[in-house]
């Protein structure tokens, strides 16, 4: 006691290490959920959050636009060889249009339901993401209060970004596919049966194997999910292939790939229900 | 410095941090704000700025990125303690012995960080956790000398006036 009396600054530091290695340690034990403290809080912090997210990407908008003003006839260009190419492929799809009617009603006979027909979709805005920490987690503004579940699939536009860790009221957390403990399984668009799996490589792409080292699997292929594991629904675009080599050490045939997902620039999401 | 400015100061670059820093990312590393004002302020400082406010801040950065809530308190903490030792064998008014400061901090935080999510068994393995530490860690340093020379004039005013007579108490910002 008289020690404590004598370090009082020195015992006041131990004792919030000693609170913080519990917090942890309780953390750990419920695997990273949040209890009513942890929830209230996250509550209260992504109210404030929320207005400077929006304010940072607007000022973000307003200032890239200046600076990318010197690539803009570029991008102009490209833009006019684009309408160009899906001018002409509108022409054919209108052709096959009728084979297309043809094959909706077989489906429909069939019962077939469509990649997200089956899921309710919930769009979420991202309102915090810190590149800082090493994992790729941010936050969203929807939780259970819109229906939102741990392990609920999020994609944008162009396809998987991850999946739900942990859900507030009005806030989730979504741990990215780029995360390297964040492993999902895919097959390859070209053949559905070349399968394999992939993490994050820590550096903003993806790299995983192939299950059957035969495969020809080469650059520039799609891959999709192949929801094998449960959590992911099979046919959601994640990337493309930009290497495949030979691991001597595993050995596999391992594959590096780009997200088709565009994560830097990530604002708003679509959460599977 | 006031404590309630520095709470505002810690406050606001939490908000930062969290909303609009990942907008000057580099190779998918933003700075970490926080554990640099979290360095400076230890080595800076007298009063527990540093330890204090990096403990609160580090669990609310937690509940927002992190696996499991309190890691970032801790690291902070052992950067805000190792700070407040080394400013005892540097002089602290200089812009080198903080970028000393700045990346002995970052290294130790990265260091304590890491080691208890490996402690906890999150599967990360070493090639990735290295890969992202050197642009993590000039981005700190960086980020730690600017802020150190924008706080230091709070701290130690009349810095370039050799011939100052006034109070040492006085000329170092403490209280009379």
């Amino acid at each position: 006691m008289r020690w404590i009396r004598e370090h009082s600054k020195a015992t006041a530091v131990l004792a919030a290490f000693a609170a913080l290695i519990i917090t942890v340690m309780v953390s750990h034990q419920t695997f990273g959920e949040s209890n009513i403290f942890g929830k209230a809080a996250g509550d209260i912090i992504n109210i404030v959050q929320l207005p400077f997210s929006y304010a940072g990407g607007f000022l973000d908008d307003r200032l890239s636009s200046v600076f990318v003003s010197s690539d803009l006839a570029a991008e102009n260009q490209q833009l006019k060889e684009r309408i160009r190419e899906l001018e002409s492929e509108l022409t054919e799809a209108r052709l096959l249009e009728n084979d297309l009617a043809a094959l909706k009603r077989l489906s429909e006979e069939l019962s077939y339901s469509g990649l997200y027909e089956e899921y309710r979709i919930v769009t979420a805005d991202v309102i915090a993401l810190d590149e800082s920490s090493g994992f790729n987690i941010f936050t969203i503004n929807k939780g259970s209060a819109d229906g939102v579940s741990e392990d609920a699939v999020v994609i944008d536009g162009n396809g998987l970004i991850g999946r739900v860790m942990s859900v507030g009221d009005r806030w989730s957390k979504v741990i990215s596919v780029i995360d390297e403990t964040n492993k999902v399984g895919f097959q390859v668009f070209r053949n559905p049966e070349w399968l394999g799996v992939l993490h994050g490589d820590g550096n903003g792409g993806l790299t995983g194997y192939m299950l059957d080292e035969t495969v020809n699997i080469r650059e520039g292929d799609r891959l999709i999910t192949s929801g094998i594991g449960g959590i992911y629904p099979q046919g959601i675009t994640i990337g493309k292939v930009t290497r495949v080599e030979w691991n001597h050490d595993t050995p596999l045939k391992t594959v590096m790939v780009e997200p088709a997902a565009y994560f830097k620039n990530i604002r708003k999401v679509a959460v599977l229900l | 410095m006031k404590t309630r400015y520095v709470i505002f100061i810690f406050a606001a670059a939490f908000i930062a941090q969290s909303t609009v820093l990942r907008y000057v990312a580099v190779n998918g590393v933003s700075p970490n704000l926080v554990l640099c004002l979290v360095i400076v302020f230890a080595f800076l400082y007298d009063e527990p700025y540093g330890i204090a406010l990096g403990a609160v801040f580090g669990v609310l950065l937690d509940l927002n990125f992190g696996m499991y809530v309190g890691v970032s308190g801790i690291s902070f903490m052992c950067a805000a303690v190792a700070m407040g030792q080394l400013k005892k064998y540097l002089n602290h008014e200089l812009a080198l012995p903080a970028m000393v400061g700045g990346l002995m901090g970052s290294i130790l935080n990265n260091t304590v960080y890491w080691g208890i999510y490996k402690i906890a068994g999150v599967p990360h393995s070493l090639a990735y956790i290295l890969k992202m530490q050197p642009t993590s860690i000039v981005y700190n340093v960086v980020l730690v000398i600017a802020l150190h020379l924008i706080l230091r004039r709070g701290v130690i005013r009349h810095r370039k006036d050799l011939y100052y007579k006034g109070s040492f108490r006085e000329a170092r910002g403490l209280k009379l």
